[in-house]
């Protein structure tokens, strides 16, 4: 395995039930295409007399085509989860506007007072997590029916 | 966190502030000390700016003596008409060996000092200047990656090391480079410094 050559450097040791600490290491090489990019770290062997003495395993960390993919992975749950976290807060909206006495179906009045503006700031957040130009129109229509007043332009 | 700012010493024109390093190229190691190939872009914040925060990055020559780490707070000098040719006060900086041998949390914990940076920027209301991309390839990038959480993924790693086993006399660990020299190659530095400086 071809590598960089040897450079000093200086790492953070995380020793399971201990504090982390720093260590310097004069001659570090890195094989080629073992990089920490999930920013897991590597794995690695201390010496359990010598704490300086470090040996990382670098066959044990994942090949660079494999963390993109968890990446990638990892990106999608999250924008899943975020999708999910703003239908929460709608479905919640939805269910306290009905609380308030407002009209779901839009056909009367607002509710009013503390409550009108709890809704709009819980609608603004929610409306913070989403992206899509459509899924934003959808959800706006949605509030509008149960008679939250909220602008697209007003909600980021 | 309080980046302050007094007058300068003497009749020096500006100001004498505390930074904080948002970001910082490695050092050249060894060779290769010469010329433009030394030099390596420091960017600091300044929450306490003349016109309040100010985020700006200046080239440096950069050597194993005058090494920065993300995170670090530095004594600069700026006049504040042009904030952007900020003088760092090298003088008052602990060597690489002293901040490891005092276990300085910018070396000792990276992971949580980005988080850091992060909410020092956020806190500034600096939305984050382009210093993904340093003079020796990337370094990493200051933006908050929203792909889960690095320290959660480093205690994650942690805790599954913490489950395997060890030859005797060893112990198993996670490390994670917090900083690391350059050859001063751009050419092949890029992977390395992914790793030193952690997802972009």
């Amino acid at each position: 395995m071809s590598s960089w050559g040897k450079r000093k450097a200086v790492v953070a040791v995380n020793i399971p039930g201990m504090a982390p600490y720093a260590v310097t290491m004069a001659g570090l090489k890195a094989p080629r295409g073992r990089v920490d990019l999930a920013g897991a770290g590597l794995p690695a062997l201390v010496s359990t007399t010598d704490p300086t003495d470090i040996e990382i395993l670098w066959d044990e960390v994942p090949s660079l085509e494999s963390q993109v993919a968890q990446r990638m992975d990892d990106a999608m749950q999250g924008q899943r989860a975020l999708l999910s976290q703003a239908h929460q807060m709608q479905e919640q909206m939805m269910e306290a506007a009905k609380n308030a006495g407002a009209n779901p179906a839009g056909a009367g009045g607002a509710p009013a007072g503390p409550a009108a503006e709890m809704m709009v700031e819980n609608a603004k957040r929610a409306l913070a997590y989403v992206t899509d130009p459509a899924m934003r129109e959808m959800l706006i229509k949605q509030y509008h029916a149960a008679g939250i007043r909220i602008d697209d332009d007003e909600s980021t | 966190m309080a980046l302050g700012r007094q007058r300068p010493r003497g009749n020096a024109p500006g100001l004498r502030a505390t930074a904080l390093v948002i970001d910082a190229d490695p050092p050249v190691s060894g060779r290769a000390l010469w010329g433009s190939s030394a030099k390596g872009t420091v960017t600091i914040l300044i929450d306490d700016g003349p016109d309040g925060p100010i985020c700006v990055a200046r080239d440096f020559k950069l050597t194993e003596d005058r090494w920065l780490v993300r995170g670090m707070e530095i004594p600069v000098s700026l006049d504040p008409s042009r904030p952007e040719r900020f003088e760092v006060e090298w003088d008052a900086i602990p060597s690489i060996e002293e901040r490891v041998a005092a276990n300085d949390p910018t070396l000792a914990d990276p992971v949580a000092t980005r988080g850091r940076i992060a909410a020092a920027l956020e806190s500034a209301g600096v939305s984050g200047p382009a210093v993904g991309v340093g003079r020796r390839g990337l370094t990493g990038g200051i933006a908050v990656s929203t792909n889960g959480d690095p320290q959660d993924r480093l205690r994650e790693a942690v805790r599954e090391a913490a489950q395997k086993p060890a030859p005797p006399g060893k112990q198993r660990a996670v490390v994670v480079i917090a900083t690391a020299t350059s050859s001063g190659d751009t050419s092949s530095a890029e992977g390395f410094d992914a790793s030193v400086n952690g997802p972009p």
